[in-house]
């Protein structure tokens, strides 16, 4: 299990960044992730494991300005 | 002798702004540097605030020439479309504030530039339009600079109610301005840019002046 956006979220360990990303969004480019609070930049997400009570942020943004 | 523009002396200018800014923010903001990714609706908005403020040294950079359809929230006038925006920013902001010092870049940011556009700054302040640039900019400033403040925009169109707007801290010194939801295709107009152009200003100039951003 893990914390995503504060909501525990179960059979995520053990999967990448990326594919978290790939199950939980249809914006990648729109969407920063955060892991126990460290931004993790792009070129990070492919190699990076969840572990068990891992706290992961979504930060997505949306157009305008 | 003494600075003077369209006759007016710097001290004068500088005695004026006093009267009105909170007291002993003057000299604290005349030293600070605050770097502008983006002069649109946001960054035209934030520009203004922060130059009012007497914020010294303000670096604008945006790579687009203004349009029509910029004029319904934008701070630029019907004689300024097709000028490069930073040109026209610049002269506006001279207007309102001609003793501080504004570089201009009329470059597109990309992940390459984010180091040396954003080397010299005390905060960032992210202003874009697009979300994958503001995903981008996020990902690069805390890459190169993760101590630099950086402060972003996220959800301000349509005619939503304003108090849906806030300012969240993410991240130790990652601020981020708005309603987190409200996309662009539903329409962007002046008041809630605005606004969120104003929780932008308000979390910079706290952060110049030493105070919590978001505790009393």
């Amino acid at each position: 299990m893990i914390i995503l956006n504060g909501e525990e979220t179960a059979n995520m360990a053990g999967k990448t960044l990326a594919d978290l990303l790939q199950e939980k969004t249809d914006m990648m480019q729109n969407v920063v992730v955060e892991l126990n609070g460290k931004i993790m930049h792009r070129e990070e997400l492919e190699k990076q494991t969840l572990s068990e009570n891992d706290h992961v942020e979504l930060i997505s943004f949306v157009g305008g300005g | 002798m003494t600075p003077k523009f369209q006759g007016v002396a710097v001290n004068d200018f500088f005695m004026g702004m006093k009267e009105r800014n909170v007291a002993g923010t003057t000299e604290p903001l005349q030293n600070a540097r605050v770097t502008i990714a983006g002069a649109g609706g946001l960054g035209s908005n934030i520009a203004i605030a922060l130059a009012r403020s007497g914020v010294g040294h303000l670096t604008i950079i945006d790579f687009d020439t203004i349009e029509m359809s910029n004029l319904n929230r934008q701070q630029y006038k019907v004689s300024q479309v097709g000028m490069p925006k930073v040109v026209a920013l610049k002269q506006n902001l001279l207007e309102f504030n001609p003793f501080i010092d504004i570089e201009i870049h009329q470059v597109e940011i990309t992940p390459d530039n984010i180091e040396t556009l954003f080397a010299d700054c005390d905060i960032v302040c992210e202003a874009f339009d697009n979300p994958m640039a503001k995903a981008m900019l996020l990902d690069g400033v805390t890459n190169y600079y993760p101590d630099k403040p950086l402060v972003m925009g996220n959800g301000m169109a349509g005619l939503h109610i304003t108090n849906e707007m806030q300012t969240k801290q993410q991240l130790s010194n990652v601020y981020i301005c708005g309603d987190g939801y409200s996309k662009g295709p539903e329409g962007l107009m002046a008041p809630r840019v605005m606004v969120c152009a104003g929780h932008e200003a308000n979390a910079i100039l706290r952060l110049l002046t030493e105070q919590p951003v978001l505790a009393e």
